[in-house]
């Protein structure tokens, strides 16, 4: 299997975090924030790259670390965006935080999407909830090189309308060239898109080649794994299926085993798994 | 839009609920379909009323609802081309499941389900593939509404910061 691990420590030492100063905060929905980031250290700057679908570690001295998707353009990388779900001790304690404060911040780790798998083919992007962030750094970059693909699609579910994220956005990737379907598992007044939950929107997808596409899914991860079953049961095999898998992760360097999934560690062999690779996996207990 | 039985038949080629069947298949099933146009907020079915057409949908959307004492039809599902609406009727079930009203102008194919019972009847062979594309479509819904009855967005399935998380879901 042809796999990037290229791990790209922008300091010798990829234990030490760098400085990071928060610029903007944009609330997105209830509990979450975009978190405009630009390092300390100019020459850091200069050196740091992503690809889309990494992470970094963001630490809150007394807190801890936590292990945060990259949400902004990766071909624009000197204000770093992170989408953050508060939802533990470190995650709340960055929602306190204001425009000005620093945390720590190490990476970029991980995996990232297959980009050099998808030019030239249809490629289905699937999103369930906070899901939709990690895909946002690989919808900028293919919509920069719109030409490259065959049709790209997002496939979108949210609980309900106002728990969307980044709907401000959406008119502008249409005209670029991104087909977007949405779904809500509940619908609120005035919503005009689908009701149900996002393997439908992928069984109701009539122009896409099966024996062609790449699906990349992002999301909870019951809702992935039915996904990849509606993906199969339309002609595509486990190796066109690539997954965001979430655990938790602690070192980010593959040393402490958090976040072992069967013989792969999240952090370093993933986040993101071909789906074949880690399939078995997803439905042992406990793990 | 009247369509003729040909017409009809290529439109079944291109649906996901009809197409890979045999072209026997499709011929025999265009024999006794009719296309149906619906305008924007049209009740194609109510709950709890005897319906006779099983429809395929070739354009448009519809959405499906459940009535709730005091809170209206509230929408629990879209279908769009290529899904089936009125299966209930196929099954002999005493009245339809819920209502569907068209979310914007629609178009079905509809098949008669008395005529269609009265085919699959006398051919076991395209009964079974039939009813297995029923099946399928209604596996879906199954699989669809367990997953919304999951909430799958409301809850922290993983404890990423290594925290207890609430309830008993650890």
């Amino acid at each position: 299997m042809n796999r990037n691990r290229r791990l790209i420590i922008f300091q010798d030492n990829a234990w030490v975090p760098s400085t990071a100063v928060i610029r903007k905060i944009t609330p997105e929905i209830e509990g979450v924030k975009t978190f405009l980031l630009e390092l300390a250290d100019s020459q850091v700057t200069r050196a740091y790259t992503f690809r889309p679908g990494q992470f970094n570690m963001l630490y809150v001295p007394g807190a801890g670390e936590a292990a945060i998707s990259m949400s902004g353009d990766p071909d624009s990388s000197r204000l770093l965006a992170h989408t953050i779900r508060f939802a533990g001790n470190v995650t709340r304690r960055i929602g306190s935080l204001q425009v000005g404060d620093s945390l720590g911040l190490r990476g970029p780790f991980g995996t990232g999407w297959p980009l050099e798998e998808c030019a030239g083919r249809d490629l289905i992007l699937v999103a369930g909830g906070i899901g939709l962030p990690p895909l946002r750094p690989l919808i900028y970059h293919l919509l920069a090189e719109r030409e490259q693909y065959g049709r790209i699609y997002l496939l979108y579910g949210a609980r309900s309308p106002e728990m969307r994220l980044y709907t401000s956005e959406f008119q502008a990737w249409s005209e670029k060239g991104l087909v977007i379907k949405e779904t809500v598992d509940r619908k609120t007044l005035g919503w005009q898109g689908n009701v149900g939950v996002v393997p439908l929107l992928l069984d109701q997808l009539e122009a896409f080649d099966p024996e062609r596409a790449i699906l990349m899914i992002c999301g909870p991860e019951v809702m992935m794994r039915f996904t990849a079953r509606s993906a199969m049961q339309r002609g595509m095999t486990s190796e066109q299926i690539w997954v965001s898998t979430e655990r938790n992760m602690q070192c980010a360097v593959g040393m402490c085993g958090h976040c072992q999934l069967g013989p792969e560690f999240v952090c370093k062999d993933g986040p993101v798994f071909r789906y074949d690779q880690i399939s078995p996996y997803l439905l042992v207990e406990g793990l | 839009m009247a369509m003729n039985t040909q017409q009809i038949q290529q439109a079944l080629i291109e649906l996901r609920f009809t197409a890979g069947l045999s072209e026997e298949d499709q011929q025999r099933l265009a024999e006794i379909a009719a296309v149906q146009d619906f305008p924007k907020g049209a009740v194609l079915i109510s709950e709890g009323s005897e319906h006779r057409d099983l429809h395929i949908i070739r354009t448009g959307r519809v959405e499906v609802c459940l009535s709730i004492p005091a809170r209206g039809c509230l929408p629990v599902l879209t279908l769009e081309p290529g899904d089936i609406v009125g299966w209930s009727s196929i099954l002999k079930l005493a009245g339809s499941m819920a209502t569907v009203i068209t979310l914007e102008e629609t178009q079905t194919i509809s098949l008669e389900t008395n005529r269609l019972r009265i085919l699959c009847d006398q051919d076991h062979d395209i009964g079974y593939r039939i009813m297995e594309r029923i099946a399928q479509a209604l596996s879906q819904r199954l699989i669809a509404t367990r997953l919304q009855m999951l909430d799958i967005y409301g809850l922290e399935l993983f404890d990423t910061e290594g925290q207890d998380l609430p309830g008993d879901l650890k």
